[in-house]
């Protein structure tokens, strides 16, 4: 469930980013949006999965935070000027202070509570972006956000942005990496796994839980942000509670705890609508019951099939010896 | 003055009784079952339309139209514990959310295809009547809705109060492995939960009906309200529904009134926002199991 | 050990395998023959959005056919791909680049509800490619984004015709203004203010209430209180009609003047007559009979064939097809020349209304004015008011 030192497979993930690289030129013009809009997802639910996976705080504000960093930047690159360059790394730590500011109440609900205090964040955030209309433009949104660009070489087609999202998602990978092998990543999950054994000092389990929160809101700050350049108009529509449900589905589906969990989730969760576009209005009726299916039978996620067939053939490799 | 303030507190009234109907349902089944079920919105549009099919499109007259579509609310509520809650009912918590907020878009879907994006408007047994009360021009409906809104709770209570099968209900709220110790049917106690959850919620969906349309995206915006209400009320409290769903619909009102009808939904949620902070366990913080 | 290694590499390889057979799925789904002309539509066919998608589904398919019927366009035959759009921006986008870069179409329809068109308006200006539209919030055409053209009136269009229809038609002084939160009723009930205060009458209030709500008793009564005499209403269908409901059952008898959502067939039928004594509404267009025999054989032939009646929400894009039928003809499938003919319409008489493009790229300028029929849910129409 969850991932130890493993070097090779740290290898190997290293060398599908890498074989990646290539995928562009074998994808449509139109796919490569949707690859674009799953790398996206996969940076906030890579983030998600440090508040809930780890530390086992079930949130429903991802949505939020991913809608607080893809205003950030659409603000400050808008009415305010800034290059996209300064504008995201501004609505990382923006979205960063606010999971802080709002995660020292709330995160001393546990359980359902936690669940529902995020749900009101997120649909207080959508009324605020609804109602607000001088500064976040109400339901007309932020139009007019520039594309990133580097010296005289505009990132604006979808094939050129999805190296720079490619680059995003590696090195979010990587760090995510890092963190959850440092002694934070390892507090944690110490703290989803035995609250009451660290609540020894319960001051340092409030601040791992901050810690948590403010990671996975900082990852979706990243995740709107990119997404904001990438569609260059924002509105309170794709960042509304549904979403947040649609990113611990992924989190889930993929296999919570994980980190290529999170990836697999987000990538198969963004391509299965596309995937089912025949079934026209029947489809939301089928992804429904298909995750309920994958809830009740692969309660590890999609990712558990794959050791499950993995054991499989390896029983029957052995035992033809 | 007097008499916009009876009409807003009457129209408040009436829209509270149904948010306290709906967060009822929520607290039965989390009281009982420990579920947060998010399709519960989606079962108020279900109980709403199946009247439109027996009331509307069977034509039927009102009285075996509601109990029709009641009895199919019942085994609804039988369906939905056999084929989302005994699979999940083990799993983590946000499991069960997630899966509970699948089931609520497979429900809104189904019903999207079954009775299609146009809205109904449901005859009310009152016809379109009007009463004057001090003043104030009320429709005979909306009192409908206030009083078995109330009648319903009330019979609730007694029955979680004071019958034997509340008692074990209450005692599988409790401790389910105490309770299956002392011989009760834990899977009965279920059962009989996700009845009383249809039930609650097809009344609610009969009662809309008439007063706000039936259109199959009705259910999210009454159960988020319903979801405020009980965390202001208190989330595993009967009285607390009741009391969290007449503040909401108050708040909404008077809220519009008097400060900003811009603004009123926010305020809402900021109030509860501001409950699950300083008070998370609202205002009657204890146990339905407790209560014995 | 050695059990656990393969598990990341398993994963890694799954997410990859899964990635390429969703990419590999779908390509090539759309192409057009030779022989034919293929423009895409971008229609919510699905989803709550679907009953007026429905109708602009039906007005172009019979567009479709019947151009078909008349030698097609440019010598070749049309062919209207269509895409759902649902309820959603970011699948309306998806399903533009869909269109765009599978199909490469030298023309589009674009969807009836403005957020979902400002969400495409970027791509739009990437992709080159002309298009009409029917939302009709202002903050689109404000845009004057070369390649998009509007069809159907936009919002501060209607919220002129609410407001002088209730001043200088209805000859009221104290306004009331009851508007639904968004980007339809705000700017709608901000325009309307202005319009009617510069007609020498006076607004008395103005009150909004969120999509989703279903009870607007409280905004109600303290426009009554503070001495309305006339509402303009702002609304969508449901929402129009519950207001509409709520204003017989408390008894406000004052004339309404409601926007066009209310007066399509299926608002109207949730409104019982007597709650539609006082109503005026306005509607994109006046689409009866009693026109013309275009506009007869027009509501004939669809009602023949799709069983409901048309409403001028959809037909508008009916009259679209067929000024992009003219202007095929004339300059073929070449985007640029196309743009051009657009931008040059002037006088196209259709089913709906009369198209002239003007700078920011709306084609219609004017609306009707209804009354309703004493008893009965039906429209009479009182005048036009344009622009």
């Amino acid at each position: 469930m969850i991932e130890r030192r493993f070097p090779r497979s740290l290898l190997i993930a290293g060398a599908v980013f890498l074989a990646a690289l290539v995928l562009p030129a074998f994808v449509s013009g139109y796919g490569i949006r949707i690859l674009n809009l799953a790398l996206i997802s996969a940076i906030a639910v890579i983030g998600l999965n440090f508040a809930f996976g780890y530390a086992g705080l079930i949130t429903l504000a991802q949505a939020g935070f991913v809608g607080c960093g893809a205003y950030i930047s659409a603000i400050l690159s808008t009415s305010m000027g800034l290059t996209p360059w300064l504008s995201i790394p501004a609505a990382v730590v923006g979205s960063g202070i606010i999971a802080v500011a709002i995660g020292l109440p709330m995160l001393r609900l546990k359980g359902h509570y936690l669940a529902l205090a995020t749900l009101g964040f997120n649909v207080s955030f959508v009324i605020v972006a609804t109602n607000w209309k001088t500064v976040m433009g109400g339901t007309d949104g932020i139009s007019g956000i520039p594309p990133l660009a580097l010296p005289g070489w505009p990132l604006a087609t979808d094939h050129r942005y999805f190296y720079v999202l490619w680059g995003a998602l590696a090195i979010a990978t990587w760090c995510a990496w890092r963190i959850r092998n440092s002694h934070i990543g390892l507090a944690m999950i110490a703290v989803r796994d035995d609250e009451i054994a660290t609540g020894a000092a319960s001051v340092g389990v409030t601040r791992i839980k901050i810690q948590a929160f403010a990671l996975s809101a900082i990852y979706a700050g990243l995740a709107g942000a990119l997404f904001a350049h990438m569609t260059n108009f924002v509105a309170p529509d794709d960042f509304a509670l549904s979403h947040s449900v649609i990113y611990l589905a992924m989190l889930i589906i993929g296999g919570e705890g994980s980190i290529l969990g999170a990836i697999a989730g987000a990538i198969i969760v963004t391509f299965m609508p596309e995937l089912m576009r025949d079934l026209g209005t029947a489809y939301l009726i089928v992804f429904g019951a298909l995750m309920l299916l994958i809830l009740i039978f692969l309660p590890k996620g999609l990712l558990s099939l794959v050791t499950i067939v993995g054991q499989r053939l390896k029983g029957r490799t052995t035992h033809a010896r | 003055m007097s008499q916009q303030f009876i009409q807003l507190v009457v129209s408040g009234l009436a829209v509270g009784s149904v948010y306290a109907l709906v967060g009822l349902a929520f607290i039965m089944v989390n009281e009982a079952t420990g579920v947060v079920n998010f399709a519960t919105g989606q079962m108020v549009t279900i109980g709403c339309f199946l009247a439109v099919t027996t009331g509307l499109q069977m034509n039927l007259p009102l009285a075996p139209a509601y109990v029709l579509a009641l009895a199919a609310m019942a085994l609804f509520g039988v369906a939905f514990y056999a084929i989302v809650f005994r699979p999940l009912q083990d799993r983590p918590v946000v499991t069960v959310i997630i899966g509970t907020v699948m089931i609520g878009i497979v429900i809104q879907n189904a019903a999207l295809i079954t009775w299609g994006s146009v809205p109904f408007r449901p005859r009310s047994p009152f016809g379109r009547q009007v009463i004057d009360v001090f003043g104030a021009a009320l429709s005979a409906h909306a009192l409908f809705v206030i009083v078995v809104s109330f009648l319903m709770i009330g019979l609730l209570y007694l029955f979680i109060y004071r019958t034997a099968i509340g008692a074990r209900m209450r005692a599988v709220a409790q401790d389910r492995d105490a309770a299956r110790l002392m011989g009760i049917s834990v899977d009965r106690m279920f059962v009989l939960t996700w009845i009383i959850a249809g039930l609650l919620t097809g009344a609610a969906g009969i009662l809309v009906g008439p007063m706000w349309f039936a259109d199959v995206n009705m259910g999210d915006p009454i159960a988020l309200k319903a979801f405020a209400a009980i965390i202001i009320g208190g989330f595993s409290s009967v009285p607390g529904a009741i009391v969290g769903g007449v503040l909401v619909g108050l708040a909404e009102m008077l809220g519009a009134a008097y400060i900003s009808s811009t603004y009123k939904d926010g305020l809402v949620f900021l109030v509860m926002i501001l409950f699950l902070l300083v008070r998370p366990e609202g205002i009657f913080g204890e146990r339905i199991g407790q209560r014995a | 050990m050695q059990s656990k290694r393969g598990f990341g590499r398993r994963k890694a390889i799954a997410g990859a395998a899964a990635a390429t057979a969703g990419i590999t799925i779908w390509s090539q789904r759309l192409s057009a023959q030779s022989g034919e002309i293929a423009v895409g539509a971008m229609v919510p066919v699905t989803g709550p959005f679907n009953v007026s998608g429905q109708q602009y589904h039906f007005s172009l398919q019979m567009a479709q056919d019947e151009i078909n019927a008349k030698g097609g366009v440019a010598g070749k035959k049309l062919k209207i791909v269509f895409e759902d759009v649902k309820d959603s921006n970011s699948v309306a986008v998806n399903a533009y680049l869909k269109v765009v870069r599978d199909l490469n179409p030298p023309f589009v329809f674009l969807s009836s509800y403005t957020t979902q068109n400002l969400a495409t308006e970027p791509e739009v200006t990437k992709a080159q490619i002309p298009c009409v539209y029917a939302g009709g919030g202002d903050a689109l055409h404000l845009k004057k984004n070369p390649w998009m053209f509007r069809i159907r009136p936009y919002d501060g269009l209607q919220a002129l015709a609410l407001a002088k229809h209730a001043t200088e038609g209805l000859g009221k002084k104290k306004i009331g203004i009851i508007y639904v939160q968004n980007d339809f009723g705000q700017p709608g009930a901000i325009s309307a203010d202005k319009v009617v205060k510069a007609a020498g009458a006076q607004v008395v209030g103005m009150e909004a209430y969120a999509f989703t709500d279903n009870d607007m008793s409280a905004q109600l009564q303290k426009l009554k209180n503070a001495g309305a005499d006339c509402l303009i209403c702002i609304s969508y269908g449901k929402d129009g009609a519950l207001i509409l409901k709520l204003l017989k059952e408390m008894n406000i008898d004052i004339p309404v003047v409601i926007s066009s959502g209310v007066m399509v067939p299926a608002a109207r039928n949730l409104i019982a007559p007597d709650e539609l004594a006082r109503v005026n509404g306005v509607m994109d267009a006046y689409l009866a009979a009693e026109r013309g025999p275009e506009v007869a054989a027009y509501i004939k032939t669809f009602k023949d064939r799709f069983k409901i009646e048309p409403d001028p929400f959809g037909s508008c894009y009916y009259d679209a097809a067929w000024i992009l039928k003219q202007t095929l003809d004339k300059v073929g499938p070449d985007r640029t020349k196309i743009r051009d003919e657009l931008k040059a319409v002037k006088g196209f008489k259709g089913v709906t209304n009369a198209f002239s493009t003007d700078a920011d790229g709306n084609m219609v300028h004017s609306l009707a004015v209804f009354s309703i029929k004493p008893g009965t849910r039906d429209p009479v129409f009182i005048r036009t008011i344009a622009s």
